[in-house]
């Protein structure tokens, strides 16, 4: 059954439907979550709204797209009103760290800790440890909508019919964002990777 | 085939573009060394933006489900019960009434409240007390404003008559305890180690019962001094049957009174001649107020 099957369930009160759904999503939506917050207990706090709302609108749901681009849109939303209620503007916060993270036991760890060793491809990535800081910086320098369409994309593997469902953009606008994200992030790095040449 | 644009390539990269396109670009990339770089440049940052994610595992321990259910559903009806101390302090309370109804109440039952008194252990050996057994007691105060236990010396006006004739006078100096009281109905004292009843407390004075009541057995109970009090009376008609509830509910608090069943169906004024016609109740009862003492 998919997703969006099992929302018109859960708009007609079934809670075993809802409850496929959350325990399908909840850990996707919590570090979705987590990426804007970097709080656990916030994320899941939020995470949980999302579902919340995502059962009271469930009957004013209309299938243009996916349930997840439903889903990420909900939790966007709820992320960057979480942010302006705490005056945190998001561009001041990393999308990606290495900032302590706890894990679901609650315990703290370093980021990096949370890596797979065999993430990525380092002899195909040109771009590493060292640099992933710089791709932070490249990251806060996007404009938000920019960076958000190339989260859900790249991070959420949403398609780009749903990116533009979450974000309320056309499908021409979320693929030049994310284009033009990708193309600034890369040359971020490589003037970094260049003056870092010319000052050896 | 001339270089595509940077936009072109990041949807070659996601395969978002029309086959003969896509087949075109994967002709051209081997041949082009800018392309090419471009396409590895781009690809390269989805994979490094996931590969510094947090893993999904780190959040699958998780579960929203049980917080959800509860501000979806409210809490369940176990959580409502642990939360809600006046439930817990109701359940209590009703166990103390069931356990109560069970072992020291048997009396209660769907049959009514009071049934058909018995004596607990007592054998019908004993000395007979027909009439003996309904006392007035005469005192000058007013019984009905005394708190139970209230110890009341009496004067040589109180005065304790039996229907047979017989009385008892209570000298100066008597200690009187005053055991219940309800109103001006009836009350209860303690004269001399035993308890008796007044009935119709407005009359305290002797010579005005006995032209109003026609009481042929009753007192009572009995223990230790307590304001314990079984009475029966043919003419109960002044009795609501809620008088003799509330007064047969203290007999039998004393453990000497046992009740059987149907004795006050549905709140019915039965005539208490029920089972003591022969007077035997009378003298079971005396025979309890001694075994206690």
């Amino acid at each position: 059954m998919d997703d969006n099957e099992l929302l018109k369930m859960t708009a007609a009160g079934d809670e075993a439907a809802f409850e496929t759904l959350v325990v399908k999503y909840q850990a996707r939506v919590i570090r979705f979550c987590y990426r804007y917050v970097r709080d656990m207990q916030l994320a899941e706090d939020i995470a949980q709204e999302v579902f919340l709302r995502i059962f009271r609108y469930a009957p004013q749901f209309e299938p243009r797209a996916s349930f997840a681009a439903f889903l990420f849109r909900v939790a966007t939303n709820l992320c960057l009103d979480t942010l302006k209620i705490r005056k945190r503007a998001s561009r001041r916060m990393p999308l990606v760290s290495f900032s302590s993270v706890k894990d679901a036991d609650g315990e703290s760890g370093s980021m990096e800790d949370l890596i797979p060793s065999s993430a990525g491809r380092p002899e195909e990535i040109s771009m590493r440890a060292e640099e992933l800081e710089e791709l932070s910086v490249a990251l806060d320098e996007l404009p938000e909508h920019h960076k958000r369409a190339l989260m859900l994309f790249e991070l959420e593997r949403l398609s780009y019919r749903d990116v533009a469902e979450a974000l309320g953009a056309t499908l021409p606008e979320v693929k030049i964002w994310i284009y033009r994200a990708r193309k600034k992030i890369t040359e971020c790095v490589e003037k970094k990777r260049r003056s870092g040449f010319t000052k050896e | 085939m001339n270089c595509p644009n940077g936009d072109e390539l990041s949807l070659y990269i996601d395969g978002d573009l029309p086959p003969s396109r896509l087949e075109a670009i994967a002709g051209h990339l081997p041949t082009c060394e800018v392309c090419r770089s471009e396409v590895e440049s781009l690809s390269a940052v989805g994979r490094v933006l996931r590969a510094q994610d947090p893993p999904l595992s780190a959040f699958e321990g998780i579960d929203l489900m049980p917080s959800l259910r509860r501000k979806l559903y409210g809490p369940t009806i176990f959580e409502r019960f642990l939360i809600n101390r006046f439930a817990i302090a109701g359940v209590a309370a009703a166990i103390v009434v069931a356990f109560l109804t069970a072992f020291y109440f048997p009396w209660v039952g769907s049959g009514g409240i009071c049934p058909a008194p018995k004596i607990a252990k007592i054998v019908n050996e004993v000395e007979y007390l027909p009439e003996r057994a309904m006392a007035w007691m005469a005192l000058n105060s007013d019984i009905s404003k005394l708190s139970p236990g209230t110890l009341l010396r009496s004067d040589a006006d109180a005065l304790v008559a039996f229907e047979d004739g017989s009385s008892v006078t209570l000298t100066p100096g008597t200690v009187v305890r005053i055991g219940g009281t309800r109103g001006d109905n009836y009350s209860f004292a303690l004269i001399s180690g035993k308890i008796y009843a007044s009935i119709k407390g407005a009359a305290y004075r002797i010579s005005t019962f006995p032209q109003t009541f026609s009481v042929s057995e009753g007192i009572f109970v009995l223990s230790q001094g307590q304001p314990y009090l079984r009475g029966t009376s043919r003419g109960n008609e002044d009795f609501g049957p809620r008088t003799w509830q509330w007064v047969t509910t203290l007999a039998v608090q004393t453990g000497v009174v046992e009740c059987g069943d149907d004795y006050f169906a549905e709140g019915s004024r039965r005539d208490w001649s029920y089972d003591s016609p022969n007077g035997t109740q009378a003298a079971m009862l005396e025979r309890a107020e001694i075994g206690n003492q």
